[in-house]
């Protein structure tokens, strides 16, 4: 037997199905809504949606601020506040409004995944059922999509100056996030934008209240825009209570007091929400929308919450 | 103290304050780039010295160097940047002194891709480097667990002066869960390490090297570092048991973000009757094959499931005596979801 | 009839990049490519891309290329153009890969006369990681990793490497320019043509320095970038020709004639 001969059909082969590093170029176009990732990494978001018509009944149910009726809503915060989840609940729930006649909210309905730090765990993951409840998702598309590059995509300029719809922000953590918004800062429209700081009291560079302050002028200097409100978005993962959230809104609203900015908005995962039986918050409490967070950027081990919780 | 929520990998920088540490050297790489920006913010509230190496080659050398004043001193890299480390982690087990390595793993040889993986295991628990040494690997599944290890990843390190690695995958340094830390260990109230170069001020100098040129030399150094590993494989294997009982379908070998996905699937088939254990290797060497070969008695098959093409299954293979073992595994960066385990578990019970 | 004035080059493949807009990596993509189609070298070019922001330039430009470890593209370079020195091979690197964990490789090569051309991107800092401290990042500029600025105290003063690799003595065309002034892209080009050009004549070794920007990790606006680039960087890194094949050789290291 020739052993090269032998050797060089095998080589030959086995190169063959390697797979091509510039394919799927010419229709990767970045921006473009991919609707469907390939596959769910390390989030498992498809199952957020799970009871659909239980999620859509508090969804639906939307009496905005003003401050909230903005065009444009962006949400800036530390390192894990919570931002992604917040901003990718929040276009949910316009989206799933807007689906609806006469809700006060007229699509289209966009968010954009503007987190150019943090390779985990981005909106772009909820890409799923954020395109099922009819918002339109801008982030890289095809093998962009798990990069791990600075990615700012060239139609987000122009999504900023347009003048229809909701354009939901994700900015990525800390300063270093909100950096991206000094990119973009001479193109909002100042009036009809809303930045809002997310506070999870139990994060450690917020944890009280001169942290908190010192974080928000960070952000506002790094992303030469000023924030317009607070999102109190205090919790434990699985071990928040009631008390945490309500802990959490008294501490925003401490921050608030001396920033001036509104509490615009409280969060809550729905197992902690009154519902009759489990005595837990209730909307009355608030001076501000109780805005239901589903989890979706979870850790592949805990893909069943929402359907069990 | 209160429990705060903190990602994996600021956890990491935090404990290795905590476990008196108050020396970084290290390279920019994702998925672990938190630890350095960490403590780039933090250290200087503690007195800590943080340095950005030019490269993982020097980075190493620089926790060497460290190492040799006999302090306390951590380094965190992945993948790519673990090989290049590896010429160094030789020398300092040769040489003797006690560091601590954090492996954030990625996927694939090569540059591959930032996602989960835990393709590094062959290289952390047999091929670190040239010549004959072993390292202590640790592997936490929890953000809490993750702070723990570190703590005695230093502990461990100074006890048998040698590289101790923290291994996890990306999910483990990028996730958020709430973790409590230990108080504050004074950096001052270590024992002076006599061997440790300070200047010979007197007393005899003090020489660290790997180089032995008379072979009877090398060949007792060598023996020496044997020993030193025996007493390890006898005190330091660590795992975790999960479900366990006297007759079960199943036993499952994982570690890491694959054990608590192995947890899901098991949760749910013990509601449908079928009896599944888990065995998960805390230290990943030494492993606990006298603990894995009690509980393989108790089942009637066996499964190693990983986020590689199958490596730990070498562990299982000598622990299980010649028994079959069967492996599910995914690559690239792809997560299992629980019922994908779940299905793969359900198929092996009933074949 | 129509005449078409304004096209893309041949050696630039028509897709969108993923380089964040107003970043100078593309301008500087397209100048590469410009000449690669003038010089009629693109068949015989190989291009070797840096771990950095320009890992995908085999995207984008349309000759074959190789994908190095990080720091690597010069060894790696070096080995290709030793095999095959009829092909013109070209790396393209920023100042993370090059200038920090590859000091080593791009100093051995331009100190071998590697025929080899370097495409050098400083942008003060690490772009693909999200904004590190590079060694050209300049004093109390703000990165991640030395978040209240570059204190040259622990992390020294910033490289310049023209000025660092003109002082080798082994011949070479070693150059700065910059692609964030309009008016100085001609002389940019100019410098890229040359260094190819050399290099197709088989006399040296060259680099093109490109005093670049990433207006992401700086937080700036592009237009706002280019100036900071102007103000801050190019009073520091200043543009022009550092070295080329003809400067004199000092007499105490110019070898003896060997007779054979
Ligand atoms: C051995 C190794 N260490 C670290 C990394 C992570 N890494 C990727 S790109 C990069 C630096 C990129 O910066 P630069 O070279 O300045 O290029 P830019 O992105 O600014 O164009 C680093 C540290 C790696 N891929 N391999
Ligand atoms: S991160 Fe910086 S260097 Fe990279 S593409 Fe964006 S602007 Fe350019």
């Amino acid at each position: 037997m020739n052993l090269n001969e032998d050797k060089n059909s095998v080589d030959d082969e086995s190169r063959d199905s390697r797979p091509d590093p510039r394919s799927n170029q010419k229709e990767v176009h970045p921006g473009q809504p991919l609707g469907v990732a390939k596959y769910h990494i390390y989030t498992h978001a498809r199952h957020a949606l799970g009871g659909h018509e239980s999620v859509k009944a508090i969804y639906q149910k939307l009496e905005l601020l003003g401050p909230l009726q903005k065009r444009i809503l962006g949400f800036l915060g530390n390192f894990g506040s919570g931002k992604t989840e917040v901003a990718v609940n929040f276009a949910m729930q316009l989206g799933l409004a807007a689906n609806i006649e006469n809700n006060g909210v007229e699509g289209p309905i966009r968010i954009i995944d503007l987190d150019i730090i943090n390779p985990y765990f981005r909106s772009r993951e909820a890409a799923e059922p954020l395109t099922e409840a009819g918002v339109e998702v801008v982030m890289p598309t095809g093998d962009k999509f798990w990069a791990d590059l600075p990615i700012i995509l060239p139609e987000v300029k122009g999504l900023i100056k347009r003048t229809d719809g909701k354009l939901i922000l994700d900015v990525g953590g800390d300063d270093l996030g909100a950096r991206v918004l000094s990119h973009l800062n001479q193109d909002f429209p100042l009036e009809n934008t809303t930045l809002m700081m997310v506070v999870n009291a139990n994060r450690p560079f917020t944890s009280d209240l001169a942290g908190a302050r010192k974080v928000l002028s960070e952000l506002e200097d790094a992303a030469g825009l000023k924030f317009g409100g607070l999102v109190s978005n205090t919790h434990l993962m699985d071990e928040t209570s009631p008390d945490e959230i309500r802990r959490g809104y008294e501490f925003t609203k401490k921050v608030s007091a001396e920033t001036g900015l509104p509490v615009l908005m409280v969060t809550a995962e729905p197992r902690l929400i009154d519902n009759g039986t489990n005595s837990g918050i209730r909307t009355e409490e608030f001076d501000c929308l109780l805005l239901p967070l589903y989890r979706f950027m979870l850790p592949p081990w805990r893909r069943d919450s929402i359907r069990s919780g | 103290m209160a429990r705060i929520l903190m990602k994996g990998n600021e956890a990491i920088g935090e404990a290795a304050i905590r476990a008196g540490c108050r020396f970084f050297f290290g390279y920019p790489i994702t998925p672990q780039s938190e630890v350095p920006e960490y403590l780039a913010k933090r250290f200087p509230e503690v007195g800590g010295v943080f340095t950005q190496a030019e490269s993982e080659v020097a980075a190493v050398n620089m926790i060497y160097g460290a190492a040799c004043t006999g302090t306390r001193v951590f380094t965190s890299s992945s993948s790519p940047g673990i090989s290049l480390m590896s010429e160094g982690v030789s020398y300092i087990a040769a040489t003797e002194v006690a560091v601590v390595i954090v492996n954030i793993v990625r996927c694939s040889p090569g540059l591959g891709g930032i996602l989960p993986s835990q393709g590094d295991y062959w290289q952390a628990t047999r091929g670190m480097g040239h010549g004959d040494f072993r390292i202590l690997v640790l592997a936490p599944a929890s953000v809490q667990e993750a702070a723990n290890l570190i703590g005695l990843a230093f502990d461990l390190a100074d006890k048998y002066t040698n590289p101790v690695m923290v291994i996890g995958d990306g999910i483990i340094g990028q996730m958020m869960e709430p973790v409590e830390f230990p108080e504050m260990t004074d950096p001052k109230s270590f024992k002076e390490k006599p061997w440790a170069l300070t200047g010979a001020k007197g007393r005899e100098p003090n020489i660290l090297t790997s180089l032995f040129l008379d072979p009877d030399v090398l060949e007792a150094m060598n023996q020496r570092l044997l020993k030193k590993y025996r007493q390890m494989e006898a005190t330091e294997k660590r795992w975790e048991e999960y479900n366990i009982s006297d007759h079960m379908d199943l036993l499952v070998f994982a570690y890491g973000t694959m054990s608590r996905i192995s947890k899901t699937a098991i949760d749910e088939l013990k509601q449908e009757g079928i009896k599944v254990g888990l065995f998960r290797p805390i230290t990943l060497y030494p492993y606990a094959y006298e603990a894995a070969s009690a509980l393989i008695e108790k089942a009637d098959k066996l499964i190693s499931v990983e986020l590689s093409t199958g490596q730990m299954i070498d562990d299982v293979r000598l622990a299980s005596k010649g028994r079959e073992v069967a492996f599910f595994g995914r690559q690239g960066g792809i997560v299992p979801t629980p019922e994908e385990v779940k299905s793969e578990f359900l198929k092996l019970v009933k074949s | 009839m129509v005449n078409t004035i304004f096209s893309r080059p041949e050696a630039h493949r028509d897709i969108f990049t993923h380089y964040c807009p107003g970043c100078t990596h593309g301008i500087t993509h397209r100048l590469v490519a410009e000449v690669l189609d003038e010089l009629k070298i693109r068949e015989r070019a190989v291009g070797i891309a840096p771990v950095g922001c320009a890992v995908l330039a085999y995207n984008y430009f349309y000759c074959d290329f190789a994908e190095a470890a990080h720091g690597r593209a010069p060894a790696m370079a070096t080995g290709i153009k030793r095999a095959r020195p009829d092909l013109i091979v070209f790396t393209y690197q920023g100042d993370g890969d090059l200038a920090s964990i590859g000091m080593g490789e791009i100093i051995h090569a331009a100190n071998r006369g590697e025929k080899i051309t370097v495409i050098f991107i400083n942008n003060a800092i690490y772009g693909m990681t999200g904004g590190q401290m590079a060694p050209t990042t300049m004093p109390n500029q703000r990165a991640t990793t030395c978040p209240f600025g570059r204190d040259v105290n622990v992390a020294g003063y910033p490289i310049r490497v023209a000025e660092l690799l003109s002082n080798l003595v082994t011949p070479s065309y070693v150059a700065r320019v910059t692609a964030s002034i309009p008016s100085q892209i001609p002389n940019a080009k100019r410098a890229l043509r040359k260094a190819f050009q050399y290099q197709i004549e088989g006399r040296c070794f060259s680099l093109v320095e490109f005093v670049s920007t990433c207006p992401t990790n700086w937080g700036m606006s592009p237009i706002k970038a280019c100036g900071w680039a102007q103000s801050d960087m190019l009073p520091f890194y200043k543009l022009g020709v550092y070295k080329t094949p003809d400067d004199p050789i000092p007499d105490a290291v110019r070898p003896r004639e060997v007779k054979k």
